[in-house]
């Protein structure tokens, strides 16, 4: 039996996809499209949910089956393999992006020491951990943690949202067409989540309202990351490129806050726990392409050396990690264009033969 | 193997005292009917002597027709008599407290069941006592057990499977579910899996759940336990498979999930509001007490921020001179309390109070005014360690945890800490006991298995039984029809 519902995808989005966008993202977008910033987010969101249309569309039409069956069936094994081992590089590529952020978040705002790399070290154990473990693990851990995301988020907001200052956003699109898409092309590396739902569908459960669920969480997941975007312009305006980790300043100037605490770590805490989980996914994917390219069954070494590889990479680049992120923001937008929306829009060019499409 | 028979009194003599040589096995002749010659065979320790006299010696003297099975059977009205036909069938009769009848020139004998046990009386068990609802307990005797569970369930879908395990023991071990609540597979893999136990004693109801368990190395419980037969009688009306061990109080239940050791008896007995309160605390006592310590030391070393100034002042003014650092406080006073928790535990009652009082107030008190620990800390273990007794059950895997997470925190301070409870998370999710998840009803997602979850709703409201279980027998109660 598949070991994932539609609602634990629709739970996957809500909890995964907001956290991973609110480290450096927001900066970069205020850095190209200013006060519009949240229309860029919009952008992005838009292309997205395209993508996830054409995924649900693929699924329905294939009966539901996983991925890798579909590619086998309609461009045979090779080809299957060759588009998994891209895959599997573009979420070696993916990984880096939320790793390295949220490291550079942990040594610079968490710790009031020097935090060093081994306090972020057991983050590569976790990711190889999880790498081992099947999809319906991924399905319950965003039931639990969906709620979580969603406790972290609204207590954020509601601390921050007495600073916020929404005239900052006016006149809409003042900065322009240009401004609004170069922001949403440079932030392109951050998004594409809609992608992993490819790699699930196999797993998944077909129920009914599928396309309308997904959308709607989705969409509550979009809407959590524009509503962040909007505080964070409104609360930092004409400083916000500079904010490249607002997840703990955009809370700390409430006045509650003054009288007992910082308790706003307990939201950016429970924000902190999804997001482990939503930076190991990379990994995860990852691990799954690998694994299916070279047929290896044991999911353990795979994850141990995909995790390695990551951990690498971080340790090596650590030095040059702002170039890096320059680097990936400004020319592998167009290789996440393509991963994310080009190809899962070619994909139903795919048909399959002598059979009906289910309707979900 | 050579036949031995039944029927030759002086060879099956020979045999017997062969067999067991110990003393407190019995063999005494006598005569049926003043001429033909029998002889009466048991366990000293295990028979009830008077009972003997009555029910097998009286009716045997009194007898005036043939020696023989048939025409003795009739005399004997004790209904715990059977015929048995061998020489092993004797054996092991006798071995379980049966007194052995054998007649010269019959092949059968006569296998009378007058066992006197010691046994404790039916009393509220100390690990589980409750203000409302019943106070019966478990306790050595399986038929005393059984018949705490028939009476509760009398119909005949209650089914006991009994089953012999232990080489030497030969411990009595009864599976019981309900037919056609209870999944086909469930009991038969829980059967397969008693059969399979090769081992020479099983003394304990814990023996036996070593060997059903999936993991054997996880940390976490995997078997429900329970000392309440009302408690038990829920279980298997859940549709899960119960198992009782002979010489045991504790009473066993597959598959286990996490939230049943979160929900107490009372629960059921009380109305719903109060016991919904009553399970929140208890889930928020349990993060309460392994994540407190652990987020203490974590922000006294690295996350000064997370304190509001005013404790923030208090706890510089306490540890003020303290020659330990934070983690090693809180670890050193964590260590103090298990080692006064197990001395309190293992030590008899009188002298055990004499240890808390001892390791309470004067240990403590004398620990702080000396310097060595603060305040805080101490306050803090003692907070973590009452309120992991809110669940009992679960404080020997959460204590060890709870030490683990005060050694990430101490180590790598509060994001490690996020990712041991994110590793937590993922081992939890990915667990299954029997083919149920032990997140049950929250990871997956259940919603009408969480009307008996963190929120207890009215017993009219829960008319299914929990779909985790996967009984083929769903419905539960029928309040709607029986309103029509």
């Amino acid at each position: 039996m598949k070991g994932l519902r539609v609602r634990q995808i629709c739970f996957f989005f809500v909890a995964f996809l907001p956290v991973t966008k609110i480290f450096l993202l927001p900066s970069i977008y205020a850095r190209f499209a200013g006060a519009d910033m949240w229309l860029s987010t919009l952008l992005n969101l838009l292309l997205d949910v395209l993508s996830l249309i054409c995924i649900i569309t693929l699924w329905k039409r294939f009966n539901c089956k996983g991925f890798f069956e579909i590619l086998t069936e309609s461009l045979g094994k090779t080809t299957a393999k060759i588009i998994f081992f891209v895959y599997f590089l573009y979420f070696l590529m993916k990984a880096y992006i939320p790793l390295s952020e949220q490291k550079s978040f942990v040594e610079v705002t968490l710790y009031e020491n020097t935090a060093t790399l081994m306090m972020f070290l057991p983050v590569f154990i976790f990711c190889a951990y999880l790498a081992t473990k099947k999809a319906s693990v991924l399905g319950r851990s965003a039931d639990l943690l969906a709620i979580i995301t969603i406790i972290g988020f609204t207590l954020l907001f509601f601390l921050s949202i007495s600073n916020a200052e929404f005239g900052h956003l006016l006149p809409i699109g003042v900065n322009g067409v240009g401004k609004i898409t170069t922001g949403a092309y440079y932030a392109l590396p951050w998004f594409g989540d809609a992608v992993y739902f490819l790699f699930l569908m196999g797993d998944t459960r077909h129920e009914k309202g599928t396309v309308k669920k997904m959308l709607i969480s989705y969409a509550v997941a979009g809407l959590i990351v524009v509503f962040f975007m909007i505080l964070f312009y409104s609360t930092f305006s004409s400083i916000a490129v500079r904010q490249s980790f607002a997840l703990t300043e955009i809370s700390k100037y409430s006045i509650v806050i003054n009288n007992i605490g910082r308790f706003d770590y307990i939201g950016i805490f429970c924000i902190l726990l999804s997001g482990i989980f939503a930076l190991s996914l990379p990994v995860y994917f990852s691990a799954m392409c690998l694994r299916k390219v070279f047929e290896i069954r044991q999911k353990l070494i795979v994850a141990i050396i995909i995790s390695f590889v990551v951990f690498l990479v971080i340790v090596l680049t650590n030095e040059y990690l702002s170039g890096v992120q320059k680097f990936i923001e400004t020319y592998l937008g167009g290789f996440t264009f393509l991963m994310n929306n080009v190809l899962p829009a070619t994909l139903l060019l795919l048909r399959r033969k002598n059979a009906q499409s289910i309707k979900v | 193997m050579e036949k031995i028979s039944l029927g030759n009194l002086k060879k099956l003599k020979e045999k017997i005292k062969q067999t067991f040589p110990s003393s407190d096995v019995l063999i005494k002749d006598y005569k049926v009917a003043s001429k033909t010659p029998c002889m009466l065979v048991f366990v000293e320790s295990l028979v009830n002597k008077e009972l003997i006299g009555t029910a097998v010696l009286k009716p045997l003297a009194s007898h005036q027709g043939k020696a023989d099975i048939d025409s003795l059977d009739s005399v004997f009205l004790n209904p715990e008599k059977r015929v048995v036909s061998s020489f092993k069938e004797a054996v092991d009769g006798i071995l379980q407290g049966d007194t052995m009848l054998f007649i010269e020139g019959q092949e059968q004998a006569f296998s009378f069941s007058i066992k006197y046990l010691e046994k404790r009386p039916v009393s509220e068990p100390p690990t589980s006592t409750v203000i409302k609802g019943p106070r019966e307990g478990f306790v050595e005797s399986i038929e005393t057990n059984v018949s705490l569970i028939r009476r509760r369930i009398k119909s005949p879908s209650l089914i006991f499977e009994k089953i012999n395990v232990g080489r030497l023991s030969d411990t009595t071990v009864v599976v019981c579910y309900i037919d056609g609540v209870c999944q086909d597979g469930l009991k038969d893999k829980v059967l397969d899996k008693l059969k399979q136990i090769d081992i020479d004693a099983v003394l304990d109801s814990s023996y036996i759940s070593q060997f059903l368990i999936e993991h054997p190395t996880s940390l976490f419980k995997q078997i429900g336990t329970t000392e309440k037969p009302d408690i038990f009688v829920s279980k298997i009306l859940e549709g899960r498979v119960g198992i009782i061990v002979d010489g045991s109080p504790i009473a066993l239940s597959l598959p286990y999930i996490l939230l049943e050791d979160l929900q107490s008896a009372e629960d059921y007995y009380t109305v719903s509001y109060k016991a919904t309160l009553g399970r929140i605390v208890r889930v928020f006592s349990i993060f309460l007490s392994i994540l407190l310590p652990s987020f203490f030391v974590a922000a006294q070393l690295f996350h000064l921020q997370l304190i509001p100034l005013p404790f923030l002042l208090t706890i510089v003014g306490s540890i003020k001179g303290i020659p330990l650092s934070p983690s090693y406080e809180m670890f050193f006073t964590l260590l103090i309390f298990e080692v006064l928790n197990e001395a309190s535990v293992r030590m008899p009652k009188y002298v055990g109070m004499v240890v808390s009082i001892v390791g309470g107030l004067v240990l403590g008190e004398t620990a702080i005014n000396a310097g060595i620990i603060s305040a805080p800390a101490l306050m803090i273990v003692a907070l973590s360690g009452i309120c992991l007794y809110t669940v009992p059950e679960l404080e020997k895997p959460f204590s060890v945890l709870r030490l683990l997470f005060l050694l990430i925190a101490g180590s790598i301070g509060g994001y490690g800490l996020l990712v041991a409870i994110g590793t937590l998370i993922v081992y939890f999710t990915a667990f299954e006991n029997y083919g149920a998840p032990i997140l049950s009803p929250y990871a997956p997602l259940n919603r009408k298995d969480m009307k008996d979850g963190l929120v207890k709703e009215n017993l009219l409201n829960s008319k299914t039984r929990p779909e985790v279980f996967r009984s083929p027998n769903k419905k539960r109660l029928k309040y709607k029809e029986q309103d029509k």
